[in-house]
């Protein structure tokens, strides 16, 4: 077990520069996870942490021990593949025992550990197999097998579980949370997939661009978005941004004037940053707009309505997400909110949302997040 | 309809004979010196397509009149040791080039292939100056260590091809795992090398067993000839008898281990050739 501190640690590729100053702190036992979309360097910043890539510049931290020129093997860290990479040619046995194999230990402890790891993945019947005639689960608990039996400081996980078919992933999440709290140990874990994150995570570290976004636990994230990136990337289907000028701001509440009839009011936690006429960004979750029989400019409604027509409507069975033509002076973006999925939708007909002011995100003119009232 | 199968029957037909003109094409040679090798010396300028009466006489006299025996042992130790050390070298050379990033790569690839390129008379004089120096005339190592001249440039792209297509996370689960190169070279791609490493090693145990020129230039003595040379050299009774029996005779039981160890790793061959072609 092991807490890990990275200090300004940079990696480039030749003249790109795949990780930018990255300080991040990861406490002992977390279970971390590093997301983002592809090309965001999270591989990367994991593959530096295991010792697989040198860093160009700064330096990590195991437990205040500087680690950074030390090899994967030194680090005591485990690592599991997303092909798995077992060896074809040894047993599941061996695969697990092939890393005390070679830390000299002694058969009695190999054996002894192989089998207690064996009985926590439920795979003590597979030990004399060979990797091939085992299916893609399979693999993957011996994968992870083979990271347990070493008893490892921390444990790497890269995409573990992308190779799975979509029942098998919901599965092994959860023995992944389980094994976390079996173990306890400090666990890192790359995904792409946002419910991956949002599932297993302690805290998530959001990456974009070789940077990191935001690090935060998952409601965190989801809640107080630190930026107009993090807001995008977190939350399915992804939020609605709608792009906008302040007409007014009282303190707690700001009136944001997207183009579409009435100003819409936004509570916010502190307003003064933000005068009259700023550009802004309203952000609003497709599952925190619901549809209000009140028409858009009639005479006692709420002026957070919206009005706009249905374009696209895709049916999930227990909900439907439908896409909106807003009625704006600027054309804008399709605007997406979740509805009921027994309701019949037509494409052309009109629709009235509601836009409650503690739902929604407002986002300044360099893309940072206003804070929220709440 | 009658005549479409009318059609594929005469295609079929065609196609069978155009089989058989191909078999025959090819394995005529081999067949003609099996049926010379059991004929009688007069016999031998017969035209007779088949034996009634095989004579044996020619399998005993090749290990008479001449230190046959120990020629075939010379062939075994020179493409053995020839096929060992090519591969030994190959697999090494290979995990640097498939492997390792450096400055050069390619470039030493081609080199090494470039080698190859040269005719074998071209490079004669200045390895047997090499062998010479080295005392290594009339010394069935001279024959070993130049043979790695055309063994090595194959082995080397080959296995560096083989290597490059195995998986990269396998390498770093193994240094993970706290692998040295060594082990990581012997423990963990070795294994998964085999069907590389036996068709390599066979194309360079046929190169080695039936190589001439080197072998006739750096030997000296009929005990220190490998089996080619021998053949090439066998001499009859008087200067103007050729024992043509004799010959065949020889060429037959040389070519026997050569089609014994392909039909052995027949399977493996296959497997070699079309390795990296599907995800194992």
């Amino acid at each position: 077990m092991a807490a890990i501190s990275m200090q300004t640690v940079a990696k480039r590729f030749g003249k790109t520069e795949v990780i930018r100053q990255v300080n991040l702190a990861i406490n002992d036992g977390e279970f971390a996870v590093f997301v983002g979309p592809s090309g965001c360097g999270k591989s990367t910043l994991l593959r530096l942490i295991a010792g697989l890539e040198d860093v160009s510049a700064g330096s990590i931290q195991f437990d205040q021990q500087d680690v950074t020129a030390l090899e994967p093997s030194e680090r005591g860290v485990a690592m599991v593949f997303q092909s798995y990479a077992l060896y074809p040619h040894m047993s599941v046995y061996d695969n697990m025992a092939f890393g005390l194999k070679l830390k000299k230990t002694d058969s009695t402890t190999i054996q002894q550990r192989v089998q207690e790891s064996a009985r926590i993945l439920q795979i003590e019947h597979l030990l004399q197999r060979k990797p091939k005639a085992l299916s893609g689960g399979q693999r993957q608990r011996v994968a992870i097998g083979r990271a347990i039996v070493r008893k490892p400081r921390v444990f790497l996980f890269d995409e573990p579980l992308s190779n799975l078919d979509a029942a098998l992933r919901v599965q092994m999440r959860l023995e992944l949370k389980r094994l976390h709290r079996e173990l306890g140990t400090t666990m890192i874990y790359v995904t792409h997939d946002q419910v991956e994150a949002m599932t297993l995570a302690d805290r998530i570290v959001v990456l974009n661009g070789g940077k990191v976004e935001q690090v935060g636990t998952p409601l965190e994230l989801y809640h107080h978005p630190a930026n107009l990136f993090v807001a995008g990337f977190i939350g399915s289907p992804k939020m609605n941004f709608i792009a906008g000028k302040v007409v007014a701001s009282n303190g707690k509440q700001v009136q944001v004037d997207i183009g579409a009839g009435n100003p819409i009011p936004v509570e916010v936690g502190e307003a003064s940053a933000l005068g009259s006429g700023a550009p802004v960004t309203l952000g609003v979750r497709p599952e925190h707009l619901s549809v209000t029989r009140a028409s858009a400019n009639g005479n006692n409604e709420p002026p957070a309505n919206v009005e706009g027509t249905v374009v696209a409507v895709e049916h999930l069975g227990s909900e439907a997400y439908v896409h909106l033509n807003l009625k704006t002076d600027a054309p804008v973006e399709p605007l997406v909110f979740r509805a009921n999925g027994d309701v019949v939708w037509e494409t052309g007909q009109p629709v009235v949302l509601k836009m409650e002011p503690h739902k929604c995100y407002l986002f300044d003119d360099s893309g940072a997040a206003v804070a929220r009232g709440h | 309809m009658n005549v479409k199968r009318m059609k594929k029957i005469i295609v079929r037909i065609a196609f069978y004979l155009l089989l058989v003109v191909i078999g025959m094409y090819t394995v005529f040679p081999f067949y003609w010196a099996i049926v010379s090798s059991l004929k009688t010396g007069s016999a031998l300028f017969e035209v007779e397509y088949w034996i009634s009466q095989p004579y044996w006489q020619n399998y005993v006299s090749v290990f008479q009149e001449q230190p046959f025996g120990r020629n075939i042992l010379n062939s075994l130790f020179v493409a053995v040791s020839t096929v060992a050390l090519s591969l030994v070298l190959a697999l090494a050379a290979a995990y640097a080039i498939g492997r390792i990033q450096f400055r050069g790569r390619m470039l030493l690839l081609f080199v090494i292939l470039g080698v190859s390129m040269f005719p074998q008379i071209a490079v004669l004089s200045g390895m047997f100056e090499l062998i010479n120096s080295l005392g290594l005339y009339n010394n069935l190592l001279a024959l070993s260590f130049s043979y790695l001249i055309f063994t090595l440039p194959f082995t080397v792209w080959v296995l560096t091809t083989f290597m490059r297509e195995l998986p990269k996370e396998l390498e770093e689960a193994a240094i993970v795992d706290g692998a040295t190169p060594f082990t990581i070279v012997t423990q963990v791609f070795l294994p998964l090398m085999g069907p590389a490493l036996v068709t390599t090693g066979l194309l360079a145990f046929i190169a080695a067993w039936n190589e001439f020129l080197f072998a006739l230039t750096f030997t000296l003595s009929s005990e220190m000839r490998t089996v080619p040379v021998a053949i090439a050299l066998t001499s009859g009774a008087s200067a103007h008898e050729l024992p043509w029996g004799n010959i065949m005779a020889a060429s037959v039981i040389v070519t026997v281990p050569l089609i014994i160890l392909v039909l052995v790793f027949q399977r493996r061959i296959v497997s070699g050739l079309t390795a990296g072609a599907v995800k194992g």
